[in-house]
């Protein structure tokens, strides 16, 4: 009952928020509404019992992705006039995004339910630890991400820092 | 009992811990950073000037509520409460004592941190849509500041969770009770820990978002009546927050050594908020006898000095526990 009816309003949510992010002239705005899916899907993910993938959610998405999004907005824009994007209608655009749309629809409605094969309990946290960290398990893939980005950071210090000494 | 509302009742619970703490945050700030000036603070209005208080809410709720004329309305309106309301559901996971904790999952401990990076996105807007060029400039010093600081804050929270082997909040306070505070093995995490909520909750080291004679008010200097007091209040709650915190993953949370948690009964409540004000006035403190860094400098405690030493902290910090449980294996 409590998931059904915080499914409903969360979904609600994505939809007006998603609406709102494309349709909206203000960029700031848009950026903000961005954020507002970011939240409300972090909440679909906590009544689905992913608690870890709501936390990351929140922590990632909100927190850095989004914040990142408005500092780029912000730093971007050179004058009061650049915050309102113009409201051309491309043909293009409508027709590749309809077409995109109709794919998406097509393989939702034809693949098999997924209610069957999903599990009766979610994951403990446990075995979601221990799955990702066992030699036999993610291990590698996450080393492999990590290092990833110590790279990226690494990268990112070089291109900064000052290269004229 | 129901269980809508159970959960309405925690709620109206955890906002009434809120308003009181803001209550007393004020006055204490007043009474404690005018002892540190060598003035008084407020005297004149009640007993020790406590009724000034009552005065101040009254001046907030009936002040003209006025927004600016070129200001992003919709913006303008929404933004104290991005900043009000994560702050506000941060509460919800502070174990005040072996049974009162409003909400108790397994990753209290990442919950509360996952809330606190959202605020900052409040205050942003708050500066943006004053279209103010004080507010604007406060405000991207805050935002900056804050994610800088929230990197090492979330790495020094690691060794007690290392230690606990939980992230619940709880479960660390219960795994100190039987062993030793954790301040003791985790002390430069704890130190860090300090520094980086002094800087997420823009107190004086670093304050340079508001630095008053010349930002006015930093993020907030557009705003005034109500509006103004839930970003105040959701500032003094992130004060308390932060305090809390500390004492729950260093200082033993709402036990004390010694002392079962049965004798302690309900005065651990007590034991726990005491602690918290006594950190929290280890906050006032510093901001009462330190002087401002300046802005490029805090950042570059943040990224080139901080940062780097709470990651080759953890490491080391892990490596130790390691080759400590393996000779202890060993013996």
């Amino acid at each position: 009952m409590l998931n059904a009816i915080a499914f409903v309003i969360l979904g609600c949510a994505i939809i007006l928020g998603a609406f709102s992010v494309v349709t909206v002239r203000n960029v700031m705005h848009a950026a903000y509404w961005l954020l507002e899916v970011a939240v409300a899907v972090a909440g679909l993910y906590y009544f689905m019992s992913a608690e870890y993938i709501a936390i990351m959610q929140l922590l990632i998405y909100v927190g850095a992705v989004g914040m990142l999004v408005i500092f780029t907005v912000m730093i971007t824009q050179r004058s009061q006039v650049d915050n309102e994007r113009p409201g051309v209608f491309s043909l293009f655009a409508f027709i590749a995004s309809g077409l995109l749309f109709a794919a998406i629809a097509y393989g939702v409605i034809k693949s098999p339910s997924l209610v069957a094969s999903a599990p009766q309990a979610p994951m403990s946290l446990l075995t979601f630890g221990q799955q990702l960290f066992s030699t036999n398990g993610w291990v590698l893939a996450f080393e492999i991400a990590s290092l990833l980005l110590t790279v990226a950071l690494v990268a990112a210090v070089w291109w900064t820092k000052d290269r004229d000494n | 009992m129901n269980p809508w509302l159970v959960a309405l009742l925690r709620a109206l619970l955890i906002l009434l811990v809120m308003l009181l703490n803001g209550a007393m945050a004020i006055y204490m700030l007043r009474k404690v950073l005018g002892h540190a000036h060598l003035r008084l603070g407020p005297t004149e209005l009640g007993p020790a000037g406590l009724a000034q208080l009552l005065a101040d809410i009254v001046k907030l709720l009936v002040k003209e509520d006025r927004h600016p004329n070129r200001s992003d309305r919709w913006l303008y309106i929404i933004a104290p409460f991005i900043v009000f309301v994560p702050s506000f559901m941060t509460f919800a996971f502070i174990p005040f004592s072996n049974k009162l904790v409003a909400a108790n999952p397994d990753l209290s401990l990442l919950m509360m941190l996952a809330f606190m990076s959202i605020p900052p996105l409040g205050i942003f807007a708050a500066g943006w849509a004053s279209r103010s060029k004080f507010a604007t400039i406060g405000a991207v010093r805050a935002v900056g500041g804050m994610i800088t600081y929230e990197i090492p804050l979330l790495l020094s929270a690691l060794p007690p969770v290392m230690l606990a082997g939980s992230m619940n909040l709880q479960a660390i306070v219960v795994s100190q009770s039987t062993s030793i505070w954790y301040v003791l093995p985790c002390l430069p995490s704890f130190i860090m820990f300090l520094i980086c909520a002094q800087m997420e909750t823009s107190q004086t080291p670093f304050d340079m978002t508001e630095a008053d004679q010349e930002l006015v008010a930093g993020f907030a200097t557009e705003y005034s009546a109500m509006r103004f007091g839930f970003m105040y209040l959701a500032e003094f709650a992130e004060n308390f927050v932060m305090a809390a915190l500390a004492v729950t993953l260093f200082l033993g949370g709402w036990t004390l050594p010694g002392i079962s948690a049965a004798a302690l009964g309900p005065f651990a409540v007590l034991v726990f908020v005491a602690k918290c004000y006594i950190l929290i006035f280890l906050f006032m403190m510093i901001r009462g006898t330190y002087s401002r860094y300046r802005v490029d400098h805090y950042m570059e405690v943040g990224w080139k000095r901080l940062l780097p030493i709470s990651v080759v902290w953890i490491m080391v910090f892990a490596a130790a526990l390691r080759v400590i449980a393996m000779l202890k294996g060993g013996a």
